[in-house]
């Protein structure tokens, strides 16, 4: 019997006896050549800078028998050699190029929509995770309160929730389809103010996307549309910022470029070039926007008055870096917004960084914007979040 | 260190053919001793001391029994002496953490106060280097084998990288000759290289993307019917492919400096019955519980009852070796009463009546060993029965959201990619009423093609493993725990 664990076929022919025996030959040659190869590869990633400070800090008898020399070359190897990029790339290729996976962070739809599985999958606790996240809220609202700076929370719906159509049978646990509402009961029932966009965004839905396909936040169709919807809620939770006389203008470049795609980068398809023979999702492309300023109002009052704007603050996530969401709420609000938001921030990041910070204690605002993802309330608590729990 | 890390690959192979072809063939056992310590101690230093203690008194008990006559009643004397060290040692620590555990849930329920107790590490690889210390002594006792008089050949012996950690349980009566003289061609390498390749793909490609979700669906709080028989299935491919693959690399690597390490499976999930599945199942434990234990237990030599004692001891202490917990110890009590059980079976058909056919025979098992696996697998106990729980359809029948998410594509496929390959042996079989024609030769006799397949395969397989390792991290051998 031919076994595949002992590779051991019974050759009778001489003619095929020889035969396999140069093939066995060939195989012997390949594979010093590949040893070769090795080598440089490891012996490259050992004197790469990166890998050199790394090392430089284990280098002693007690990180040696400790292990930690081991796990710093180990981490070396696996992240500096010089075909590191090749090789994280052909992983990538292989996978959806082979089995249309996309790793064990991106799920993958239809006509190449990608989504993140943190969206998909249940959490362990979700319910107490969200109670916490609300309780946090609710805590900082009122302090906030006490010192006569408004909140309104947008609560950014997933886009495999918006963008369901094209997930094409990947599967979303019940935990995460009720997780929206859950969390806005949540935030309503501790008198929260907070932006239900998922109504809106599902209706703009309707006219095309408002998520990029190849990565996971909304597009500037959608953050536009938002912007406005949060404007107008921002205008009713602290009529106070009213119209400071600033106004924005968007402009468009003509020639359409590349948009973001952190999914491409999780995939390890972000380098993959885009050839006749399709190696990865076709990156999305876009007609980048960017919203600047064209008009302030003139100066008034003395000295000591309040200058015009300055009085709303943006926190957030990555959501408000994309899409060029910061910008067309400017627009929408026609003031300024400082933007405190953090890339992968989460829930608590960006504001814990901003509360504790000197721009917080010396120059208040009117009203705080605090933009969270709906995909992470339902996570554990990360140690921002803990912290930020604790107060600021 | 392990096989599927970079630094294996990348650090440490390349410098040891180096060195060892460089080196004149006397000094090459110095190159493998070197070489494997280091290797071991890659991991944790401290512990290869063990190892260096273990090697010195086995191998001073050795000669002293050959100074005194192998079959001499003070050879008998040291020979208990030197099991008495050896299993010691694994007793002290592999089941002292149980013993302690075990002895304060006991006085616990009396109401007593519980003995304090430090957690002991397991150092790699001890179960399998003890177990080729007691083979060596009884070995030499029973003059199976000759003893030993270079230090650095016993030492080379117990410390060759390639099986120090998790087998195969090579003798020392296997290489005994390849220490003192053995065969180098660039042929020798090349196959050597092939099973090595042929391995890693086993187990970084298969067994590790099919790793995530074997773990996620035994971590599951209430599994429903469908989850239960997808963690019992994919572990009983991954476990496979894990461990098989592993042993190829170590028998590959052997092979490329000219050692004949013997195999450890022969296609055991083809097997028709359990006696069948343990005569292809990790072949170098099974023999050595059946020379070892079994056979001076008496095996089968001192009526049926004895033997359905036997069995039943010899499968329980094979559990127990696997690992201190009751998991582990039932694992092996399912395995002797299924023995038990076929050997009464076999006994009771009339002889010349026809055996059960293949399919059925191979069907039931496979679901004998599947369900088996969940023992060896789960956590604990309770662990084992919530997953019995699932397949039993006692907590819904469809796949939970908590699994589904974790199935994804490529775990998907090559669950019945895993399958297909355990059965492709069959392929030039007759199977049923259908004969598949494949030319003696294989691949090989297909022309130009079926040789560039044959020749390019392994390194095809080695290349798609390779990126797939490289963008994730590694996931740890299974047999590494034991």
């Amino acid at each position: 019997m031919t076994s595949i664990t002992q590779h051991s076929i019974r050759i009778t022919s001489p003619a095929l006896y020889g035969v396999r025996a140069w093939s066995e030959r060939l195989q012997g040659a390949l594979a010093i050549g590949l040893l070769a190869l090795g080598a440089w590869q490891g012996l490259a990633a050992l004197t790469a800078p990166a890998a050199q400070h790394r090392l430089a800090q284990v280098l002693d008898g007690s990180s040696i028998l400790a292990g930690r020399t081991a796990a710093a070359v180990n981490f070396v190897e696996a992240h500096y050699l010089p075909a590191d990029g090749v090789l994280r790339a052909a992983g990538g290729v292989a996978r959806w190029g082979i089995f249309r996976s996309g790793g064990p962070q991106v799920a993958v739809g239809c006509n190449d929509w990608l989504y993140l599985t943190d969206e998909l999958r249940p959490w362990p606790d979700a319910s107490a995770h969200m109670q916490a996240r609300a309780d946090t809220l609710s805590r900082i609202a009122g302090q906030l309160a006490a010192r006569n700076i408004g909140l309104v929370v947008t609560l950014v719906p997933d886009k495999a929730r918006i963008e369901a159509a094209t997930r094409c049978g990947t599967p979303r646990s019940a935990q995460a389809d009720a997780r929206y509402a859950a969390f806005m009961d949540l935030l309503k029932t501790r008198a929260i103010p907070a932006v239900d966009l998922a109504a809106p965004m599902t209706a703009a839905r309707q006219d095309g996307p408002v998520f990029y396909r190849t990565d996971t936040h909304w597009n500037q169709r959608g953050a536009a549309m938002m912007a406005d919807v949060v404007a107008k809620a921002a205008m009713t939770a602290a009529p106070e910022i009213g119209d400071a006389g600033f106004r924005f203008r968007t402009d468009r470049a003509e020639a359409p470029t590349q948009g973001p795609g952190d999914m491409l980068r999780l995939m390890s398809l972000d380098q993959v070039p885009d050839l006749a023979v399709k190696l990865r999702p076709s990156p999305d492309l876009q007609n980048l926007e960017q919203t600047v300023q064209v008009e302030a109002p003139a100066e008034t009052g003395g000295l000591l008055d309040d200058a015009p704007g300055g009085g709303v603050v943006l926190l957030g996530s990555s959501f408000s870096l994309n899409g060029n969401f910061h910008g067309r709420l400017q627009e929408a609000l026609h003031t300024p917004v400082g933007n405190f938001a953090e890339a992968g921030g989460g829930f608590a990041s960006s504001a814990r960084t901003y509360f504790k910070g000197g721009a917080f204690a010396d120059t208040p605002p009117k009203l705080v914007i605090w933009e969270i993802p709906e995909r992470v309330v339902g996570q554990p608590l990360d140690a921002a979040d803990r912290a930020l729990a604790e107060g600021w | 260190m392990v096989f599927a890390s970079f630094e294996f690959l990348f650090l440490f192979l390349p410098p040891f053919f180096a060195v060892y072809f460089l080196t004149p063939f006397r000094y090459r056992n110095w190159v493998i001793l070197i070489f494997s310590w280091a290797f071991y101690a890659w991991w944790r230093v401290d512990f290869l001391a063990l190892l260096i203690a273990v090697t010195v008194f086995t191998f001073t008990i050795a000669r002293l029994m050959d100074a005194a006559g192998p079959q001499s009643p003070r050879a008998k004397t040291l020979m208990i002496a030197g099991l008495i060290g050896n299993l010691g040692v694994l007793a002290y620590f592999k089941y002292a953490n149980f013993g302690v555990a075990t002895f304060n849930q006991l006085v616990g329920a009396m109401g007593l106060g519980a003995v304090g107790w430090a957690e002991i590490v397991l150092p790699i690889g001890l179960s399998f280097y003890v177990l080729q210390s007691v083979s060596y002594l009884v070995d030499v006792r029973r003059g199976e084998v000759p003893v030993s008089r270079s230090f650095l050949n016993y030492a080379a012996y117990k410390a060759i990288f390639s099986q120090l950690i998790a087998g195969p349980i090579v003798r020392y009566a296997e290489i005994g000759e390849e220490l003192k003289q053995r065969h180098h061609s660039l042929r020798q390498f090349g196959i050597g290289s092939r099973t090595f390749m042929i391995g890693f793909a086993m187990k970084v490609a298969i067994a590790d993307t099919l790793s995530p979700l074997v773990d996620a669906a035994f971590a599951l709080a209430q599994p429903t019917l469908v989850d239960g028989w997808l963690a019992a299935i994919v572990y009983t491919l991954q476990l496979y492919f894990d461990f098989a693959g592993y042993s190829l690399m170590a028998i590959g690597l052997a092979r490329m400096i000219g050692f004949s390490f013997p195999p450890n499976f022969d296609n055991p999930y083809l097997a028709g019955s359990i006696q069948d599945f343990w005569q292809r199942w990790h072949l170098t434990l099974s023999r050595f519980l059946r020379d070892y234990l079994y056979i001076p237990l008496g095996g089968n030599r001192a009526g049926p009852r004895r033997t359905y004692v036997n069995l039943m001891l010899v499968m329980t202490i094979g559990g127990l070796w696997h690992g201190s917990s009751w998991n582990f110890i039932l694992w092996g009590v399912w395995h002797g009463g299924l023995l038990g059980l076929h050997r009464w079976w076999s006994r009771r058909r009339p002889r010349g009546a026809p055996g059960m056919p293949f399919a059925s025979g191979n069907a039931l098992t496979m679901l004998a060993v599947l369900i088996g696996w969940v023992l060896f697998r789960a956590k604990d106990l309770d662990g084992a029965l919530t997953v019995y729980a699932g397949m039993l359809g006692l907590h819904g029948t469809g796949l939970s959201d908590a699994l589904a998410w974790q199935v994804t594509p490529d775990r998907l496929w090559f669950v019945p990619l895993a399958a297909a390959l355990v059965y492709l042996p069959l392929l030039p079989k007759r199977v049923g009423r259908w004969a598949i024609p494949v030319p003696a030769g294989g691949l090989l006799a297909n022309g130009a093609l079926g040789i560039a397949a044959w020749t390019l395969a392994p390194f095809v397989g080695f290349a798609l493993a390779t990126v797939l390792l490289y963008s994730r991290d590694a996931v740890p051998f299974l047999y590494f725990q034991f």
